[in-house]
């Protein structure tokens, strides 16, 4: 398959979704609930929704820094970019699983952070291997936005773990009041 | 692979230069400098910052006293043989992967590059000595473990300049390293 295929950019965005799915559940991970259904696939979609609204906040961006790339590349050469980035998470994505699931390790969260990282300078090198020479804001702008995320994730993960246990809560709450309803 | 390891021991005027670039732009290193810096150098950087690592988890441990002064020493001793040995150890795996799929860097290089790739690791793991023994802050985790994880970039980039820039060989062999780096460090870091 051509590294620069269409169908290979789509396979490169898949995996990338999937490392977030991954990074949503590990976030979700509770001691003594590891395979809480309800945890793992609010876990699962927070991560999905949250890797989606990252990789289009940081395409846009991109795609507006470079507004040169606009005529000489073919149409969205910036969310080709940032799904080649997005691919550089699988090993964190793979240290952070082990890290949970068979290590039982409580700060897994972490790894989501310097995996954001990481694949925010990747997508910066390959705005970059669009020009003859680099632009400084390439490798900067990207750096921002996994900043932003990486803090947003931080934020989100307190959340991941207890609105599950809120959602069972009220509806507990709800049935238990229908219940004594005459 | 006598050879291989020769032909980094050219003589590089500015190895510490290298450093601090590697951890602005590990991809100019590793273009440009790697081949040029002595390979014991680079494992002296990844030993000495594993070393600090383990000594802080030690410290950790032994500050809410669960272990005693002997353990940081012998836990210290275990990060300074996995940063030389393991990371030597997970270099030449990468190394010998990429060789199959015709990468053409010699042995000598991808431990460097590895060993290289720890720099972030060690400014890391300065900054977490300087809080855990100045501040009696617990750093293993948010110096220590974000130190290591940072590096997991860097290896990435040399993998993939090994691998003549092959994405998705170069992912792969990252993620098996980075794999077999979790349980190593699981089972000596925890002992």
């Amino acid at each position: 398959m051509n590294e620069n295929s269409k169908s290979y950019s789509g396979f490169k965005r898949f995996i990338g979704i999937v490392c977030f799915a991954i990074f949503g559940m590990v976030g979700s991970f509770q001691q003594g609930q590891e395979f809480n259904v309800l945890n793992l696939l609010f876990g699962m979609l927070v991560g999905l929704v949250f890797g989606w609204f990252s990789m289009l906040i940081l395409a846009i961006l991109l795609k507006w820094i470079n507004p040169g790339l606009k005529k000489t590349q073919k149409k969205g050469f910036a969310r080709r970019a940032v799904s080649a980035g997005m691919v550089f998470m699988v090993p964190f994505a793979l240290m952070a699983f082990m890290a949970a699931y068979f290590l039982h390790w409580k700060s897994a969260g972490l790894f989501i952070s310097a995996a954001i990282s990481t694949a925010a300078v990747a997508t910066g090198a390959e705005i970059s291997r669009l020009y003859e020479k680099p632009r400084l804001w390439n490798n900067i702008v990207p750096s921002i936005v996994a900043t932003g995320c990486s803090m947003a994730w931080l934020f989100l993960i307190v959340q991941i773990q207890s609105i599950p246990a809120t959602i069972i809560g009220l509806y507990s709450l709800a049935t238990t009041f229908l219940n004594l309803a005459p | 692979m006598t050879a291989n390891l020769k032909t980094t021991h050219a003589k590089s005027p500015f190895p510490w230069r290298a450093v601090f670039i590697m951890m602005i732009n590990p991809n100019v290193v590793l273009k440009k400098m790697v081949g040029r810096i002595p390979w014991p150098f680079s494992l002296a950087i990844s030993a000495l910052a594993f070393m600090l690592f383990f000594m802080q988890t030690g410290l950790d441990l032994m500050r809410i006293g669960l272990k005693g002064s002997g353990f940081v020493v012998l836990l210290s001793v275990e990060g300074l043989l996995f940063g030389s040995l393991g990371i030597a150890l997970l270099a030449m795996i990468a190394w010998g992967i990429t060789r199959v799929f015709k990468g053409n860097k010699p042995l000598g290089w991808a431990i460097s590059a590895f060993g290289l790739g720890y720099c972030s690791t060690l400014i890391f793991t300065i900054l977490g000595m300087f809080f855990s023994l100045l501040l009696n802050w617990n750093t293993s985790v948010a110096f220590g473990v974000s130190g290591v994880l940072w590096a997991t970039g860097p290896m990435i980039a040399s993998i993939k300049e090994m691998s003549r820039d092959n994405t998705a060989l170069s992912v792969i062999v990252a993620t098996i390293c980075s794999g077999l780096l979790l349980l190593g460090w699981a089972l000596l870091g925890n002992a």
